[in-house]
């Protein structure tokens, strides 16, 4: 769930002739930044917005930069067991900065990724209480 | 202007890393869940989650696992294979080296 004052996003000030009126709302980013995430090796899944539609999932906030808008990008992730976090957030970071430049024309100014869990990649099983790798003693 | 990459992992993470990477070792079964974890753990220090303990230190991360072992297996070998099985992934997945501490809870 996109995370922004203004849901509709703000019109793109770049030339009053050309790109004039264009608006990207931030909930495109949130789905194109899930997408890229989910097609990604090493990552299992983006974890879902809360209920109350804050605090986790995906959440783009637009950064006014140089008469522009740029984006802030958080992801809150499940990662494959044995991958390393640190590589696959950069490749991640990477990957969607330039997919999102590549699409809205707009800069990515920070990605900051949480890992959540550790999942196999096989959906279905989690990490919760029914782990059979957890014993009751 | 570069892009600025955080990453941060939670300690679920780690927790979770350790239960799987101890599995791994002949001779474990799993980790030895404590059913007061879930209820006392939230008024205790760091984070707990099926049987794994996890604090957050200066210099890399402290964990402290339970373990449940299979009947006839030499239980020093299997423990100290556990742990440095679990130092060994901690390392390779965070880039974070962990201090581990492991007990047996149980044989079973």
């Amino acid at each position: 769930m996109a995370e922004t004052k203004d849901r509709k996003g703000k019109p793109d000030d770049k030339g009053k002739g050309g790109h004039a009126g264009l608006i990207i709302s931030p909930a495109i980013v949130t789905d194109i930044v899930k997408r890229e995430a989910l097609n990604t090796a090493g990552v299992v899944e983006v974890v879902g917005a809360s209920f109350i539609g804050r605090g986790k999932g995906i959440i783009v906030t637009e950064v006014p930069k140089d008469g522009d808008t740029a984006y802030k990008i958080e992801m809150h992730l499940f990662v494959e067991y044995g991958t390393n976090c640190r590589k696959l957030c950069e490749m991640l970071a990477e990957r969607v900065s330039k997919t999102v430049k590549q699409m809205t024309q707009r800069e990515v100014l920070d990605v900051i990724s949480h890992i959540d869990g550790i999942r196999d990649s096989v959906h279905g099983e989690g990490t919760d209480d029914n782990d059979p790798s957890s014993l009751d003693f | 202007m570069p892009m600025d990459v955080k990453v941060e992992i939670s300690p679920a993470a780690y927790a979770d890393i350790a239960r799987r990477a101890v599995t791994e070792i002949e001779g474990v079964i799993g980790t030895a869940r404590d059913p007061f974890f879930g209820i006392f753990g939230k008024f205790r220090r760091g984070y707990r989650a099926g049987g794994v303990k996890v604090e957050r230190q200066e210099d890399g991360v402290y964990l402290s696992v339970d373990v449940v072992l299979k009947h006839g297996c030499d239980i020093r070998k299997t423990l100290m294979a556990a742990r440095e099985r679990i130092m060994q992934k901690v390392k390779a997945m965070t880039d974070t080296s962990a201090k581990v501490d492991i007990a047996l809870k149980a044989i079973a």
